[in-house]
């Protein structure tokens, strides 16, 4: 995956985060919570969810069971979709170059 | 009349073949509820947040009258299993079926109420189209206090409506809280929970059409304009 890839990608996961939080896409950073910061409530989980097995296709998401939803960030979650896929760029990384808005200070 | 085929189907069904509901995803599955299950089904439900957030709110009713409330009025009820630790963690129930103008009540309760899960709402979306496909309801009501509504509430004017609002319907901790009466309708459920059941459909290459049956007098007007 190039970085152009990779950075398209996360544009494209932050417009859906954004659409389903129902905030600003400009709002989303790469740090926040999706539940205690975006308020992603149990029926924006499940179309996040989907969203994310049609376009990353990701194994993880196949057993919801143990996942602690608290816990997930937008980066993280970035990664662990892309994983495996060569992510050229860290999240953090496409932040410093301009390319995802930075968290709040 | 209408003409047969050699089969005895009628060709305006052809294309509709019988196709059972599934009570089994990827992720989840629903399965009926067995008399084993009532010990953990009266504790989880009395020792837990779903005391105070579900029909009970604090009432503890004897174990032949729980096992009663259980069942009161009810036309479905299953649980939602996960598939990979065969772990209950919910239980869905169609109950107060009104079958002259074609609607019923649905309602869902998630074992451990402290986390979000998109696991139970999955399951639900499974049972709702269950019960569309099994009866010829237009409509499902679901009934929640305000206090429950935020854990589904993004899915307003897409998955369901808010039809009703019953003011200071619920008094608990000090104060009254609304209840809200919401509606999910056969069409509209149709259009937007077909990519989410598709993607738990136990097919892995997820292109499985997941529909619901229109209602019968939709039939009857197909059938009739085909003879046109």
């Amino acid at each position: 995956m190039t970085d152009s890839d990779s950075a398209r990608l996360s544009r494209e996961l932050t417009d859906e985060i954004a659409r389903l939080a129902q905030i600003p896409t400009e709002d989303i950073h790469a740090d926040a919570h999706l539940i205690a910061d975006l308020c992603l409530d149990s029926l924006a989980l499940v179309e996040l969810v989907v969203y994310l097995v049609e376009k990353y296709d990701a194994e993880s998401l196949l057993s919801l069971d143990d996942r602690e939803w608290t816990a997930v960030t937008v980066e993280s979650l970035f990664t662990e979709c892309t994983r495996g896929q060569s992510v050229a760029q860290s999240w953090t990384e496409r932040v410093a170059g301009g390319t995802l808005p930075l968290p709040p200070q | 009349m209408e003409s047969l085929d050699t089969n005895g189907a009628s060709p305006s069904h052809a294309s509709h073949p019988f196709t059972a509901p599934h009570l089994a995803g990827i992720r989840v599955r629903l399965r009926p509820i067995l008399p084993k299950d009532y010990g953990f089904l009266q504790t989880v439900e009395l020792m837990s947040d779903l005391h105070f957030r579900f029909r009970l709110r604090g009432a503890t009713p004897s174990p032949e009258q729980w096992s009663q409330t259980l069942w009161h009025s009810v036309l479905a009820q299953f649980l939602v299993v996960t598939q990979a630790q065969d772990r209950i963690i919910g239980l869905v129930m169609a109950y107060r079926p009104n079958f002259q103008d074609g609607h019923a009540h649905v309602g869902a309760a998630r074992f451990g109420t402290d986390t979000r899960s998109p696991l139970m709402m999955l399951g639900f979306g499974l049972f709702v189209q269950y019960v569309f496909t099994c009866w010829n309801f237009r409509k499902l009501y679901l009934e929640t206090p305000e206090f429950n509504y935020e854990q589904f509430a993004s899915g307003s004017g897409r998955y369901f409506e808010v039809e009703a609002r019953l003011r200071e319907h619920f008094f608990f901790d000090g104060r009254y809280w609304d209840q809200l009466t919401l509606a999910i309708y056969r069409d509209r459920w149709t259009h937007y929970a077909q990519r989410l059941l598709a993607a738990e459909a136990p097919d892995h290459t997820r292109r499985v059409r997941v529909t619901v049956p229109p209602l019968r007098s939709q039939q009857r007007r197909i059938v009739t304009d085909d003879r046109q």
